[in-house]
């Protein structure tokens, strides 16, 4: 009889396990009394909890005012946003006059052209309303990723315009996030009318200049009531899309973002428009598919993996490819989206970002077929609160217990981050392997690139990151880590090459979990901080060989 | 525990009746309904109480602000916490010179003080479980926190910017280890 592992155990009492899982956790509940057991230890550790935050009320100090009437505030607000605005009354208007649902795309590019007619008229534009403007155009159209490119006066980066919050971050773009976090100028999304507003919002006291270029608007912003003293951004003239940017950081620093436009092989499509044209097209995407079906007539052309990248991009953007239990596969003109056991929520969460795919079909099963990966493998729980002689010889070198527990829950933490983006991009070399890689457009071999780089710099980032937390246990148990070091031994090719980074990461997780006492076996092993040391090492050496390769390709590719 | 049955509405906001009015009566509802967690959980982040409770009412204005301006917000719980979250930590990053709040929990927890007839034994109880919460990651308690304001995992992982299995494997080890302070 196999047992219920502490993480189903937890998500059937939560209620986040799949009906049917749920059903086989509740029957094998009722017949295994080690289950139910270890069932009423967890309801009671909850209890606890529960009684904690009550408890915790009566001691934390109430409000040290009264609340203010949010009515006054609300009225503000509305002031704020009541100003003559007549692109977005003309636009709730027609919204919701019984027009038809095909009717949007039209009637935007009428409304942008409206409003350009009205600014042509009023030289004095305000860079809010402006702003303001391009924010509604943005949501407004459909919006697909796109990609951009960052440079400063020592790097030049290429990613996708926006990113998640958590782990999009690289060893390089480590300093730029900073700085931009400095200046309260959002590093998710830098290339957006919205991320210059809210910067530009919260500044205290500025000074714009708006003129109108032979293309676009330009906004520029100046202050010194932030390290970004000085923001200029161009605004394209037709849809208001944000296009350029460049962004002075006191006297030493610059960073310049650029839109980076689709490959000319976007224009091959059946329409034989130009590349600048293809971007006029109603509505505007930067980094439309050429692939046939998504040019015209999806519902009789068969789905590409072109498609299927754009589903998985798609999926990236809320992080639903690190970790949810979801597949993607190829069903004839269709690309198939599968979930087992995904929340409601979240299921909600990814039907929304996959609204604008036409040629996608979400399936969230419960007794159909599995379709679901097995999920990253975790390592098994550790319920003794004894530890192991490796483990106390540990804690005494780090001054006790307590400082053993910090180190290996931050180690811990790291090694599962770095398992999520293993795992991520070991699908995107078995989706793309090398036949159907290269036979992807310039423009999706560019996003596929995007994501892998994205993963890799990721584990490059956190793979220094747990080097870092190690390397004074180590030391202290007079490990080497540099020590034996073996060649990198990877493939020349991506796609191989990234089974032999993605086995190095499972082998220092395995290690990790061991040494930290999260996976049960033979602990008590003294070669195992050495065994952890070399093959952290390894993983790095080939962590920096496996980012070359994907440099290599990108620029072949650009 | 909070309640939040609003988020279709929101969602569809634009096409009501009378929109302005409809919207500020729900924000506000939700204002009435929710402030005190959102306090509390700016609280835990360090905030000290002034700017918790304004940061806290600056969360809903966000919320209207956006909503009037016609965005879209699927699920206004997570949303509400998500920006509780990182407002927090930027009037943390702001306010860096200053030491974060500290409630002095422990030593409350130890005294007899409000409730009497709470035995020795509960008092023990509470002060190891609050030692336990201490020593855990950063992320595991601020995914326990938000646990234990009625988010769901997908809710938590919103929150956070994290996936939901990270949060499933954060609340996991949490949990193991509240437990073993409790043995």
């Amino acid at each position: 009889m196999k047992h219920l592992d502490e993480e189903r155990l937890l998500r059937y009492v939560d209620g986040e396990l799949p009906v049917r899982e749920a059903n086989r956790a509740r029957a094998h509940l009722e017949a295994c009394w080690q289950c139910r057991v270890e069932f009423e230890e967890l309801q009671k550790t909850i209890a606890e909890c529960v009684r904690y935050r009550k408890d915790i009320q009566h001691f934390l100090p109430s409000i040290p005012s009264p609340w203010a009437d949010i009515n006054r505030r609300f009225d503000e607000i509305d002031r704020s946003l009541d100003r003559p605005n007549l692109f977005e009354r003309a636009w709730k208007g027609l919204r919701w006059s019984g027009i038809p649902r095909w009717a949007p795309a039209p009637i935007a590019l009428i409304l942008i052209a409206a409003l350009i007619f009205r600014l042509q008229e009023t030289p004095s534009v305000q860079a809010a309303e402006l702003l303001r403007k391009a924010v509604v155009a943005a949501g407004i159209k459909e919006t697909k990723p796109r990609l951009i490119q960052i440079r400063t006066k020592h790097q030049q980066i290429r990613r996708l315009a926006e990113t998640q919050a958590v782990g999009a971050s690289s060893a390089e773009s480590d300093s730029l996030e900073t700085l931009f976090a400095s200046a309260h100028f959002n590093w998710q999304d830098p290339l957006s009318a919205k991320s210059y507003l809210e910067w530009r919002d919260q500044l205290p006291a500025k000074h714009d200049q708006v003129s109108q270029t032979g293309d676009g608007y330009l906004i520029k912003t100046e202050t010194s009531a932030s390290p970004l003293t000085e923001a200029t951004l161009r605004l394209n003239a037709r849809d208001l899309r944000p296009v350029e940017e460049h962004l002075q950081f006191g006297s030493n620093e610059w960073v310049e973002v650029t839109e980076v436009a689709p490959e000319p092989a976007v224009a091959a499509v059946e329409t034989k428009v130009e590349p600048d044209e293809s971007l006029r097209k109603s509505p505007p995407e930067p980094v439309a598919d050429a692939s046939p079906a998504t040019v015209s007539a999806p519902s009789v052309t068969t789905a590409t993996a072109g498609d299927e990248l754009q589903v998985l991009l798609a999926l990236h953007r809320i992080g639903a490819d690190l970790g949810d239990p979801i597949d993607i596969s190829l069903h004839g003109s269709q690309v198939l989206v599968t979930g087992v056991g995904i929340p409601p929520r979240r299921q909600q969460e990814i039907r929304a970002v996959l609204a604008s795919n036409s040629n996608v079909t979400v399936q969230f099963s419960e007794p159909a077929a599995s379709t679901a990966p097995a999920p990253p493998p975790r390592p098994e729980g550790a319920t003794n609160a004894e530890i192991s002689p490796l483990q106390a010889r540990v804690a005494e070198k780090l001054g006790g217990r307590v400082n053993f527990e910090e180190l290996s829950s931050e180690v811990l933490d790291l090694s599962d981050q770095m398992m999520s983006r293993a795992y991520a991009v070991r699908r995107l070399s078995e989706k793309f392997p090398a036949g159907v890689d290269a036979s992807l457009t310039p423009v999706n071999r560019q996003i596929l690139a995007g994501l892998r780089q994205e993963h890799t710099a990721t584990l490059v980032h956190l793979t220094a990151d747990i080097d870092r937390v190690l390397r004074p246990v180590f030391v202290s148990l007079g490990v080497n880590p540099r020590a034996g070091v073996p060649e990198t031994g990877l493939a020349p090719e991506w796609q191989p090459a990234t089974e032999g980074v993605f086995q190095s990461a499972r082998q220092v997780e395995k290690l990790a979990a061991l040494m930290f006492g999260a996976a049960q076996g033979d602990s008590s092993g003294q070669q195992i901080p050495a065994q952890l040391a070399t093959n952290l090492a390894q993983l790095r050496t080939r962590l920096a060989a496996y980012a070359k390769i994907g440099t290599e390709e990108t620029d072949r590719n650009h | 525990m909070l309640s939040f049955s609003l988020s279709d509405e929101f969602v569809d906001y634009a096409g009501r009746t009378n929109p302005g009015m409809k919207l500020r009566q729900d924000v506000a509802q939700l204002f009435e309904e929710t402030r005190d967690d959102v306090y509390r959980y700016l609280l835990n982040l360090g905030l000290h109480p002034p700017q918790a409770q304004e940061g806290a009412q600056e969360v809903f204005l966000r919320l209207y602000a956006t909503l009037r301006k016609g965005e879209e917000i699927q699920n206004p719980r997570a949303w509400i916490f998500r920006v509780a979250h990182n407002l927090g930590l930027k009037i943390r990053a702001r306010e860096s010179s200053q030491a974060p709040f500290e409630a002095e929990l422990e030593l409350n927890l130890a005294e007899p003080g409000l409730d009497p007839e709470q035995g020795l034994l509960e008092r023990e109880r509470s002060l190891r479980l609050h030692k336990g919460i201490q020593q855990l990651s950063e992320q595991q308690r601020r995914c326990l926190f938000l646990r234990m304001e009625g988010l769901r995992y997908p809710e938590i992982g919103m929150a956070l910017g994290i996936s939901t299995s990270a949060v499933s494997e954060f609340l996991r080890r949490a949990l193991v280890r509240l437990r073993k302070s409790e043995a």
